[in-house]
């Protein structure tokens, strides 16, 4: 038993160590993509009454850019534990049943998000021949964010469900590790 | 369509699983148990549109525009402001507390927010100046409903946006609740300090002092009425306000209040990105979940239900605002707005009430929702900031409850109180 735990924790530091990795570098990227957003709609802002000049390009940017935002930033905020949750009743669950909860959840939210993935790259297809309407870029391009959004969170569900395995149950009652 | 969707979206919640995936998986099971795996695509495509919006892209805006207004300190320059209106009156700093909500409201449109900064600042100068921790913490954390209700407002923003409200009509709807609750709270306020006597914050300042204070958080001040005013005058659409707010935010931080330091903004724009982006998820989610409730008929079926209890509309009214306050107790106003805006809001409509006039009911009542127990986001803030414990903040707050129920209870009453600004400015 304490060699499996041994095992699956081998697996779990390098796993935990790319999920961080990808996780945070997507994250920084999301800062980026919101300042660009910035960029875009004050630009339209300004070119329309200030140079009487409407951009064409700049919403439909911007809104590809807010998808790829609320993507970028799906495995950090799962990670880290930022997505809203009612833990009250959990809480008071026995620390047998809440482990066994949490595994049953985990498991559940990779096997939605594998699900996703697949019909994401599906998705991704779809747009390999199609161009956005406001230029020339094919929307394959836009679209890619949704795989990455859900085999992203799959991995990180992936290292949650090795970390909830190894505890052993004493830890059922220890708080929650640091996100990092 | 079966309805095991609902029962597993209710079991994960309950069991504690993130809203987001709970709105993803109870559709998800449903559609493996009816053998519909086909429509896994359409479900996907609802998720992808949900958030492919350019009104939704308001809310990043408004985000990035009070992390930055946050950061760079112009709280300071607004509880100056109030001192010198109002810390002259008994229970002086605790007024003070309100009237910076009401100013800070117009600016981040977050409640959490504010309980954040104006706690941090002015729960440990209340308690030196005599004030129990706990009611210092509670005056902060019942002030701070006022920020999603006095616009900009993020959760009307959400609103708006699941069910085809004008945003403009709710900022406007949402400015007389806003100020009613202002009012309320700072008149409960002073009974509660008049009785406790506590203490007068300063001296009455003079108009010179007043003058000064103004002078320097001004332009900070003008954000509100830059953005309302660029919507109500159709300058720009609420998205670009939004932008043009958070653009105005960095300006005035970075280069006139010189309060923002450059090297601070990538943090400031990752947190943004971070909040924005877990909330985008959630509305996509929710379009998705909302999409399933339209097409499985529940929505339909729901409504002959409630129906069902009586067809007085007035009482019907009662119901569902008890309904939504308990909803408020466990859920955050956001997910609360983003389930079940789509299931309530056609019901009460087709009953005769105004959409925007049940948008702003909606809202109000389930921003007082973040401020109760057991599961309270800005009560949880609030004993963070203030290190007093959540029964105790809880307890304390009971009288400014009252003060906000009753306000729930009096627009949902009188709709002229809340139709009225947006019928003058035609949009309602």
């Amino acid at each position: 038993m304490i060699k499996l735990q041994q095992a699956l924790f081998a697996i779990n530091t390098p796993l935990g160590k790319l999920n961080y990795v990808v996780a945070s570098v997507a994250k920084n990227l999301a800062g980026g993509l919101l300042a660009l957003m910035l960029g875009m709609i004050l630009a339209q802002v300004f070119f329309r009454y200030v140079l009487n000049d409407s951009l064409a390009w700049t919403e439909e940017l911007a809104k590809f850019s807010m998808v790829w935002v609320a993507c970028l930033v799906a495995p950090w905020a799962y990670r880290a534990h930022l997505n809203v949750s009612i833990q009250m009743f959990a809480d008071a669950l026995p620390a047998v049943l809440r482990r066994i909860t949490e595994l049953l959840i985990t498991l559940l939210v990779i096997g939605i998000c594998g699900i996703f993935f697949m019909q994401s790259l599906e998705f991704w297809q779809t747009g390999l021949s199609i161009n956005a309407s406001s230029v020339p870029v094919k929307l394959a391009y836009f679209y890619s964010c949704a795989p990455f959004a859900f085999g992203s969170i799959c991995m990180v569900g992936l290292e949650k469900l090795i970390e909830q395995l190894c505890l052993p149950l004493d830890h059922c009652f220890a708080p929650q590790q640091d996100a990092l | 369509m079966s309805l095991s969707y609902f029962w597993v979206f209710i079991l994960l919640l309950t069991a504690g699983a993130p809203v987001i995936f709970a709105l993803l998986i109870g559709p998800g099971v449903s559609l493996i148990l009816d053998g519909k795996e086909v429509f896994f695509s359409a479900l996907l495509n609802r998720l992808y549109s949900g958030m492919n919006s350019f009104p939704l892209m308001a809310v990043p805006f408004f985000i990035l525009a009070g992390e930055l207004m946050n950061q760079g300190g112009i709280t300071q320059s607004i509880v100056r402001f109030s001192q010198t209106l109002i810390g002259h009156y008994r229970g002086g700093l605790a007024q003070v507390n309100i009237l910076s909500s009401v100013l800070f409201a117009g600016l981040s449109g977050s409640a959490v927010a504010d309980t954040s900064a104006l706690g941090k600042m002015l729960i440990p100068a209340m308690e030196q100046n005599g004030y129990s921790r706990r009611f210092a913490a509670a005056v902060t954390a019942a002030s701070s409903v006022i920020g999603p209700i006095i616009p900009p407002s993020g959760i009307m923003i959400l609103y708006a946006f699941i069910m085809n409200v004008s945003v403009a009509g709710m900022f406007l709807a949402g400015i007389v609740p806003g100020v009613l609750i202002c009012a309320g709270l700072m008149l409960m306020t002073s009974r509660i300090a008049k009785k406790r006597n506590y203490p007068v914050a300063n001296a009455k300042a003079t108009w010179h002092e007043r003058g000064s204070a103004f002078k320097s958080s001004f332009l900070p001040l003008l954000t509100p009425v830059i953005l309302l005013g660029g919507i109500v005058l159709g300058v720009f659409t609420p998205t670009e306000a939004a932008a043009v707010a958070a653009g105005y935010a960095l300006i005035i931080t970075l280069f006139v209040t010189n309060t923002l330091k450059f090297n601070k903004l990538p943090t400031i724009l990752v947190n943004a990105a971070v909040q924005s982006g877990t909330i985008l998820l959630l509305v996509g989610s929710a379009v998705t979940f909302a999409w399933i409730i339209t097409v499985s008929g529940m929505a339909d079926t729901l409504a002959s239900e409630i129906t069902g209890i009586t067809d007085n509309v007035l009482l019907l009214l009662l119901i569902i605002n008890l309904f939504l306050f308990a909803i408020g107790m466990f859920l955050d106003a956001g997910p609360a707005i983003l389930i079940l805006g789509p299931v309530l809001a056609p019901i009460f409509i087709s009953l005769g009430i105004d959409p925007l006039h049940f948008a702003v009911i909606m809202c109000v009542n389930l921003t007082v929702g973040l401020a109760t127990p057991p599961m309270g986001l800005v009560l949880f803030v609030a004993a963070s900031v203030s290190g007093e414990k959540t029964e105790n903040i809880a307890l304390e707050m009971l009288p400014f409850l009252a003060v906000e129920a009753a306000v729930i209870f009096l627009i949902t009453y009188f709709p002229a109180l809340t139709m009225t600004l947006p019928t003058l400015f035609g949009f309602a």
